[in-house]
């Protein structure tokens, strides 16, 4: 737009001043013909200087905010709020706005470490007196009459169910934080993919699911634990929210995992939300699960630089995890 | 069985002298590691119960003094860290088993009884194992109950020879993951509970006595 605005602009003048100097020509009345020559001339050598040097600065505006707005747009798909604006001159006013963007980020990356550490040094030190408080229970179900002992072991479950959650938010923490990458081995997907199929094809069995799948021999740079953990939870998911009677569809195609049910799906709102710690659908929270599954399996994928993405089966959920050369 | 614990948070040594008690298991405790290591090397045990993280000497240290001098007791590993790569540091120093605080006691009584017992394990190089009428024959990997064929899958197989092999001891859910499947993770679902319930609908079909039962708030038993 700017570009076409400063051309333009020139163009007019310069025709601007070309019929001025058509009427100085034939005019009457006019002291000096030359004069008025080297002066036209002038005029339309002036104008060229400012079509270029606007042109310049334009290009050089457009390219500073394509910048800044493709910055902004990969921290928002990536969720990586350690990016930075880079600053190449302090004498503008862009050069200005990026210091100012660049603060900005900064405050609202300590912001969010900030209240990931509280939430992380609270399971942390939540852990020892909870699990002391189950400890305690333990004992007292042993000793206690059969009517309390009922509620006593339901207690023991309810502090298990509690430390297992403090327990996956650290675990999550702990795979962010990259210190496994430097364990990752070459690992064949497609034997990975055949060990959860077989571990939960009889929980799906029983729930009348089918499964189906079709892999390639594709494999991938990483490390087998978490990745078996990661399907897992993709994998329970499906079978938790397909219907009895429905089919799962499982597919390795180069590099890139898929899997789709036959559930009800994720509404288009809530599909960039499901990955975040603690989040649950309305129509799932009447489920088990602690929120934190999804969660796992984005820092799982992150860790390996791969991408996670969420789309429609008709009907259901397919998520897709793509993986890239190592 | 004589278990010596090694744990400097007097609350969980006692704890877990307290459970080992209940279950007729004699228990000492050393509170730091030098402590813990003039006990190991002095008395006889058959299991060393040690935390990764004392003070005078660390845990890890204190396996491979053990270890250094020729002790071949087994130990088993507890952390409060708990995650793949500790456990695979804890193992290679000489540790036989690895355990994440917190654990349910449950956990610990089932895992320190199969190591304690592991040496004097008569099935350990057996290539037929028998379980009442059941038998398990590990060349051919055949299984017969009561001389009847049973026809099971690879993992199935894999699933009873463990159990099998542990007779008469619990083996918790956590176990038989790390042992059969041999994948580190969470089940997130009961998954082990339908694999246990296939296989005894596979050996336990047309015959009276049930094998395999179920421990309540533990895990899973064979017995004779």
């Amino acid at each position: 737009m700017a570009l076409l605005f400063t051309t333009l602009l020139g163009l007019s003048v310069g025709i601007l001043f070309y019929f001025g100097y058509y009427f100085a020509q034939n005019g009457q009345g006019l002291p000096n013909q030359e004069v008025m020559l080297w002066l036209t001339a002038l005029g339309i050598a002036f104008m060229v200087l400012v079509i270029l040097t606007s042109f310049a600065i334009s290009t050089f505006v457009v390219g500073r905010t394509g910048h800044i707005a493709a910055i902004a747009k990969s921290i928002m798909d990536t969720g990586d709020l350690s990016q930075r604006i880079s600053v190449d001159s302090r004498w503008d006013d862009l050069g200005y706005m990026a210091e100012t963007l660049n603060q900005l980020l900064a405050r609202i990356e300590e912001l969010m470490h900030g209240v990931k550490n509280v939430s992380d040094n609270i399971a942390h030190d939540l852990r020892t007196p909870l699990t002391r408080l189950r400890n305690n229970l333990e004992i007292l179900q042993k000793s206690a009459h059969p009517d309390t002992s009922a509620l006593c072991e339901s207690m023991v479950g309810e502090a298990d169910r509690l430390l297992a959650t403090f327990s996956a938010l650290l675990r999550i923490t702990y795979i962010e934080t990259g210190r496994q990458r430097h364990k990752f081995l070459n690992t064949p997907l497609n034997a990975l993919i055949r060990d959860v199929l077989e571990m939960y094809e009889p929980v799906a069995e029983e729930k009348g699911i089918k499964i189906s799948a079709q892999l390639d021999n594709s494999a991938c740079h990483g490390d087998r634990d978490l990745l078996f953990q990661a399907f897992v939870n993709l994998l329970d998911n499906a079978i938790k929210f397909t219907p009895a009677g429905g089919m799962i569809q499982i597919t390795l195609d180069d590099k890139n995992v898929s899997i789709a049910d036959s559930g009800p799906g994720v509404d288009m709102a809530d599909r960039e939300k499901i990955f975040e710690r603690f989040y649950r659908a309305e129509s799932s929270r009447n489920t088990d699960g602690n929120g934190l599954g999804l969660a796992l399996v984005a820092a799982v994928v992150k860790l390996h630089g791969a991408s996670i993405t969420v789309a429609d089966a008709r009907p259901g959920l397919r998520v897709t995890i793509a993986f890239r050369d190592a | 069985m004589r278990i010596l614990i090694i744990e400097d948070d007097r609350a969980v040594a006692d704890y877990i002298r307290n459970g080992f008690r209940e279950a007729g298991i004699v228990a000492d405790c050393a509170y730091d590691g030098k402590d813990g290591l003039h006990l190991a090397t002095s008395q006889t045990y058959d299991l060393l119960i040690v935390d990764r993280m004392l003070p005078e000497m660390d845990g890890i240290s204190l396996i491979k003094t053990l270890r250094g001098s020729g002790h071949t007791l087994p130990v088993l590993i507890l952390s409060a860290l708990g995650e793949i790569d500790d456990r695979v540091m804890g193992l290679r120093s000489g540790g036989d088993d690895y355990l994440v605080k917190p654990f349910a006691f449950a956990e610990l009584l089932a895992r320190a009884e199969v190591l304690a017992r592991r040496k004097t394990n008569p099935q350990a190089s057996q290539t037929v194992l028998k379980i009442a009428d059941l038998e398990m024959d590990m060349l051919a990997r055949k299984v017969t109950r009561a001389g009847k064929p049973v026809e099971l899958q690879t993992r199935e197989f894999r699933l009873l020879e463990y159990l099998v092999r542990n007779k008469g001891q619990v083996v918790t859910r956590t176990m038989l993951l790390e042992n059969v499947w041999d994948y580190h993770f969470d089940p997130q679902t009961n998954v082990i509970d339908v694999h246990i319930s296939r296989l005894r609908g596979k050996i336990n079909a047309g015959h009276k006595i049930q094998l395999i039962r179920t421990v309540r708030g533990a895990g899973y038993i064979i017995e004779d």
